[in-house]
């Protein structure tokens, strides 16, 4: 169990405090929330240049909306929420196109499939599974939330949630056993 | 009748596991960067009326559905008028007649413009009937 799950009563309380008026509580959850952004953001491809900005825009987002916040509910899937917005906003926002001096840079970005299967059971995953998968997959064991959770942040029911964990499992153990490594006992 | 495939006892979720143990760990809190985002933060005006106005749409929608409620159990509760028992027959006005029509319409100036409208008509059918037949005969010969 990590830091901003034993502290999450602590952090219900500071943004109760904001939305009371206290914007100085909010370092406490900016301070709580930005390893946890940091890595969220990394696993679903934001560039390190661009996570600043996307986590900055988060708290700004958190901050305007602590009103809006139940403190009743957990708070970490509900910024997880705020952060998975503003990420989709970016992610549509940027160009797909890049000026060529900057196409080296890009393309050591990309992806290599089955470069990493030894080294990384995540880059595998994210090379094997599709992007739905790979970030439910995230979800459900980088973050450790459970369906009903994740229904929460990516607006699905948790049904749905639940059918299409046990898709990207399959499909990540299918390409796992073809890949020959043995990683995963059956 | 339904068939159910027969389910196997619950094996334990080791790829979970294998994932759960592949995450990269947190890394150390960046104070630049909570610092950076904390002064945009102070500096950040409070958010409009009208983007807090969303607060409101859920109470506002709940008041909204318990007055919709209650008006239908009202109506679902007040006495219907026809369910109370009838002591006689209704009395029912007798149907106007045609006859009395002339008491609620000057007869004479009617009839006048009556008239007028039928000389109109018929000078108009006369001027017709005698341009058709110019051209008819023109047509012909």
């Amino acid at each position: 169990m990590d830091a901003i799950e034993q502290s999450d009563d602590r952090l219900r309380q500071a943004m109760q405090a904001v939305a009371a008026g206290n914007a100085d509580a909010f370092r406490a959850i900016a301070e709580a929330l930005e390893p946890r952004l940091e890595r969220f953001f990394a696993q679903l491809g934001v560039p390190e240049a661009d996570r600043d900005d996307v986590y900055q825009e988060t708290c700004l987002r958190l901050y305007r909306k602590a009103d809006a916040y139940n403190p009743q509910r957990p708070f970490l899937p509900w910024a997880l929420t705020v952060a998975r917005r503003v990420m989709l906003n970016w992610h549509r926002a940027r160009k797909s196109t890049v000026a060529l001096e900057e196409a080296d840079n890009v393309a050591a970005d990309q992806r290599s499939p089955g470069a990493g299967a030894e080294a990384d059971l995540w880059m595998f995953a994210r090379t094997h599974v599709s992007a739905t998968g790979y970030e439910l997959l995230w979800l459900r064991y980088g973050e450790d939330l459970d369906a009903a959770e994740i229904a929460a942040v990516t607006h699905r029911t948790a049904v749905h949630v639940r059918v299409l964990l046990h898709r990207a499992r399959a499909t990540l153990a299918q390409a796992l056993e073809k890949d020959g490594k043995g990683r995963v006992p059956k | 009748m339904k068939l159910r495939r027969k389910q196997s006892p619950r094996a334990p979720d080791a790829l979970g596991e294998s994932l759960r143990r592949a995450a990269p760990p947190l890394g150390r809190v960046n104070p630049l960067r909570v610092t950076r985002a904390c002064t945009r933060i102070a500096g950040a005006r409070p958010a409009p009326v009208l983007f807090r106005l969303h607060t409101l749409v859920r109470p506002l929608a709940r008041i909204a559905a318990g007055l919709v409620l209650l008006s239908g159990v009202a109506v679902l509760l007040k006495p219907n008028p026809r369910e109370t028992p009838m002591t006689g027959l209704p009395h029912i006005d007798p149907l106007p007649l045609l006859a009395h029509l002339d008491t609620l319409v000057d007869t004479r100036s009617v009839t006048g413009a009556l008239a007028a409208e039928s000389d109109n008509l018929l000078s108009d059918l006369t001027a017709l009937t005698a341009v058709l037949n110019d051209r008819s005969l023109a047509i012909l010969f």
